[in-house]
């Protein structure tokens, strides 16, 4: 059959197709449609007779980009199914810091020693504190968590409650995202941004301790503490996971250890960050209320409790358990 | 049955996808110049996005306050940063500025880009920008098969041309009016298609490449020079309308 012929015979169908692209990008529904998978395999097979009767670059790439086109619609709208993928998650994440427990334990080595170094700092030798932390840094501590400091310091007006929050959601989750994305370069972004937290934290911390009211600072983090700090390190775990890809891919290339690793590190990369959201909403709407104190510190602990037996026992028991 | 696969050593980036047993589609993944390009409009449209937002968020500052027009604008903010490359990919398959440049995001099997994947690959972004304006990413791009940054090496997927023919390519020009000639002896399939091929490309040649191609072939047309060219265009004819 000749090129011609061929063309002849099948251009009906393949206008018929494009019409039908052409009416679907534009989201005219209409019952025609359902005819496309049929039409793509019959797509298929021309292109791949022409291909092989060498019938030229033009019919060849008219079919090509028509087969492209065509399965570019009909794969579209995967549904998502949204509970799955909420049990998912909730049992994924810690199923995955568990898996990777080492990762997951020096993450916390990098946060909470600086963290606990710089508070014991204040008692001890305060210079480490302020080689970290900057004048207008110290300055805005003593407006806030001073001796004699009001108590809710900047949410007297209307909507600065959600102005905080939208600013912890922006700069903390931001945080989160870098941690996770420097772990690429090797682990070596993970590893700086999560010992810098707990460097930065932990100098504030300190300086409380050393010139200010500790107890109103802890009790104002209280709640949202377990949420933030936790989110971070989980963070901090997904971008050494990534790191460690590069480090050691096994048998895989580099490139293809990075692919299967984010796969694998998925649960982390969407759990750290939704900690760090959460923490955003406490923070922002409830942990400057005056509520009292034993109140806010019996919600932090209850908090800290919720979220370690989420870690230890989510998941446990189900077919995913390695 | 005959393979359409052609030898793994190619000059050109062609991706070949092979959708089914013997059916496969060329996509074309798109350099980093075009990239960049595409890049920069997208740059100017989040210019233009945030000063839109900028005004928007003025006007509503002085209807409900200071503090709730800032938190908008940190949420705003935390929006572009993050989710700007993710929500356009995912629903048309390009950011502004990548559409405007015909460019596409698609995974590496072809298919359109799932959430996940594009998630990761905008993620990946502040990494792959360091030191300053995409450094990084440019170096993965010129060591990758396909052109991906590491962002796209992580999610797996590649940008490319939304239109092969929208590549930078010459339009084959239709094949001059020779005469058909008979090939003096059998010849293969990769032979038969790379003088199909030739005479498609013959338009953007200049009349001495052509004779240097036609003369690399001089056995089969027994002729060199411009004879040699129209005898191998003869073939081509006679071989694609036979």
């Amino acid at each position: 059959m000749t090129q011609l012929r061929f063309e002849q015979e099948h251009s009906a169908r393949w206008a018929e197709t494009e019409a039908l692209l052409r009416a679907a990008r534009l989201r005219q529904w209409t019952p025609d449609q359902v005819r496309l998978p049929g039409l793509y395999r019959q797509l298929c097979a021309d292109l791949s007779l022409a291909q092989h009767r060498m019938y030229g670059a033009r019919l060849c790439g008219r079919l090509n980009a028509l087969v492209i086109d065509t399965r570019e619609i009909i794969s579209k709208g995967a549904l998502l199914n949204r509970r799955r993928a909420l049990t998912r998650f909730w049992s994924s994440c810690p199923l995955a810091v568990r898996r990777e427990w080492r990762l997951f334990w020096l993450a916390m080595l990098l946060f909470w020693g600086p963290f606990f170094a710089f508070i014991i700092a204040a008692y001890h030798n305060e210079r480490w504190i302020f080689a970290v932390l900057d004048e207008s840094t110290m300055s805005s501590m003593d407006e806030m968590y001073g001796e004699n400091s009001p108590v809710h310091h900047l949410r007297e007006k209307f909507g600065s409650n959600f102005m905080m929050f939208a600013f912890y959601v922006e700069h903390n989750i931001g945080i989160g995202l870098r941690t996770i994305a420097g772990g690429v370069l090797a682990t070596l972004g993970a590893v700086v941004s999560t010992a810098l937290q707990g460097i930065l934290l932990g100098a504030a911390f300190g300086y409380t301790h050393y010139q200010g009211n500790a107890e109103r600072l802890y009790t104002f983090a209280a709640g949202h503490s377990s949420l933030e700090l936790m989110g971070l390190v989980i963070c901090g775990v997904a971008g050494m996971r990534l790191g460690m890809a590069v480090l050691n891919p096994g048998n895989l290339s580099r490139a293809d250890a990075l692919k299967v690793t984010a796969k694998q590190a998925l649960p982390l990369i969407y759990g750290g960050p939704t900690l760090v959201f959460l923490a955003a909403f406490v923070e922002g709407f409830w942990s400057a209320t005056d509520t009292p104190a034993d109140m806010k510190w019996m919600v932090g602990g209850l908090l800290w409790v919720l979220l370690g037996s989420w870690l230890l026992f989510a998941g446990r028991g189900g077919p995913d358990e390695a | 049955m005959m393979t359409t696969a052609l030898p793994p050593d190619r000059l050109d980036t062609m991706q070949r996808i092979e959708l089914a047993v013997g059916v496969e589609v060329e996509l074309h993944p798109a350099g980093p110049v075009v990239r960049a390009k595409a890049w920069l409009l997208d740059a100017l449209w989040m210019g233009l996005c945030y000063l839109l937002g900028g005004v928007l968020l003025a006007l509503f500052s002085l209807v409900a306050g200071y503090e709730a027009g800032s938190g908008l604008k940190w949420l705003f903010a935390f929006f572009m940063s993050w989710g700007y490359g993710v929500v356009f990919e995912v629903k048309r398959g390009a950011t502004p500025g990548k559409k405007s440049c015909g460019l596409k995001v698609v995974m590496t099997s072809g298919a359109p880009v799932s959430w996940t994947a594009s998630i990761l690959r905008n993620l990946l972004r502040v990494v792959d920008f360091l030191p300053s304006c995409y450094m990084t990413g440019l170096v993965s791009c010129l060591f990758s098969r396909r052109f991906q940054r590491l962002g796209d090496l992580v999610a797996d997927t590649m940008v490319v041309y939304s239109h092969p023919d929208a590549a930078p390519v010459f339009q084959p020009a239709e094949s001059l009016p020779v005469p058909a000639v008979v090939p003096a002896m059998a010849l293969s399939w990769e032979e038969r298609a790379c003088i199909i091929r030739y005479n498609e490309n013959l338009g953007m040649w200049s009349e001495s490449r052509r004779e240097e191609l036609a003369g690399q072939l001089s056995v089969l047309t027994g002729s060199s020079g411009p004879e040699g060219v129209q005898r191998l265009a003869g073939i081509g004819t006679w071989l694609r309308d036979s």
